[in-house]
């Protein structure tokens, strides 16, 4: 099973590799531009564009329909981050329509004890996360994902993506903290 | 006692949109008075959300080697001028 899934893994890796490779050359200056103007760094360049690329996959995953270019988008969504991130004014940049339109998920950010809480999963519950992520976001047909991920039935699929629900649900319990910024 | 399969999958569609307006109502319906199955909903969404950081925390790490190659390949030293110039004060 292991080997089904790593291949499926490296075929995943590398569409998303020639895409998000395509974006650096054609979007990144823009993105620096901005960050430049605001007077932020080059490594602040860099982190609100990775965190801008993950927004727009997110949107694209999502078949959100996108109206204009990838560039003006990214730098849209880069100027929303911006000010969530280091908490700008609003006024301090400046937005065309479009831009102001742009919707970057609530949490985004999320808090220190979030992250805790994903580094406890990933290392008690690792394989677990694994599986549901791909259940969750490589968006093929339920019979293909099971076959590449190495189960003969959808139904053995199926059982052991519950069998994962239940373990990460008691293991989230057990560490039974106050989680109510997770709650989208 | 281990939690049914069946609350799993209920509860899976439930967070998902994916019951039919009937059942959604009896889950909702047994929600308000049921305790325990609040707290198993609720778990059950921040798994939810768990996952995604994971998922975006490999598409970071993804997008960091990416960012390492682009930034040390000798033949795409115009592009990273263009870019590096930005940031000299």
């Amino acid at each position: 099973m292991k080997l089904v899934m790593d291949e499926r893994k490296t075929a995943v890796i590398e569409h998303n590799d020639k895409l998000f490779r395509e974006l650096y050359e054609q979007c990144f200056p823009a993105v620096a531009r901005f960050v430049s103007k605001m007077n932020g760094s080059f490594d602040d360049a860099r982190d609100i564009f990775h965190d801008a690329l993950i927004v727009y996959y997110e949107k694209t995953h999502a078949s959100e329909f996108i109206s204009e270019s990838v560039e003006a988008y990214l730098v849209g969504i880069s100027k929303h981050l911006w000010i969530r991130k280091f908490k700008s004014e609003h006024r301090l940049v400046s937005f065309t329509d479009s831009e102001r339109l742009i919707e970057i998920p609530e949490n985004f950010f999320p808090e220190p004890r979030t992250k805790m809480l994903l580094r406890f999963l990933e290392r008690t519950g690792e394989k677990c996360l694994e599986l549901l992520r791909s259940f969750y976001f490589e968006k093929d047909p339920m019979k293909l994902l099971a076959g590449r991920m190495g189960y003969r039935t959808i139904h053995s699929a199926t059982v052991q993506k519950y069998k994962c629900l239940e373990k990460l649900r008691d293991l989230v319990k057990e560490k039974s903290l106050s989680y109510e910024d997770f709650l989208d | 006692m281990k939690t049914s399969w069946t609350e799993i999958s209920t509860t899976e569609k439930y967070l998902k949109s994916r019951l039919s307006s009937e059942d959604q109502i009896a889950f909702e319906r047994k929600l308000a008075t049921d305790e325990k199955l609040r707290q198993h909903v609720k778990a059950h969404k921040q798994v939810h959300f768990i996952v995604r950081l994971f998922q975006r925390r490999r598409v970071k790490q993804q997008l960091e080697n990416i960012h390492r190659e682009i930034f040390n390949d000798p033949a795409k030293t115009d592009y990273q001028t263009g870019i590096l110039k930005l940031f000299k004060s």
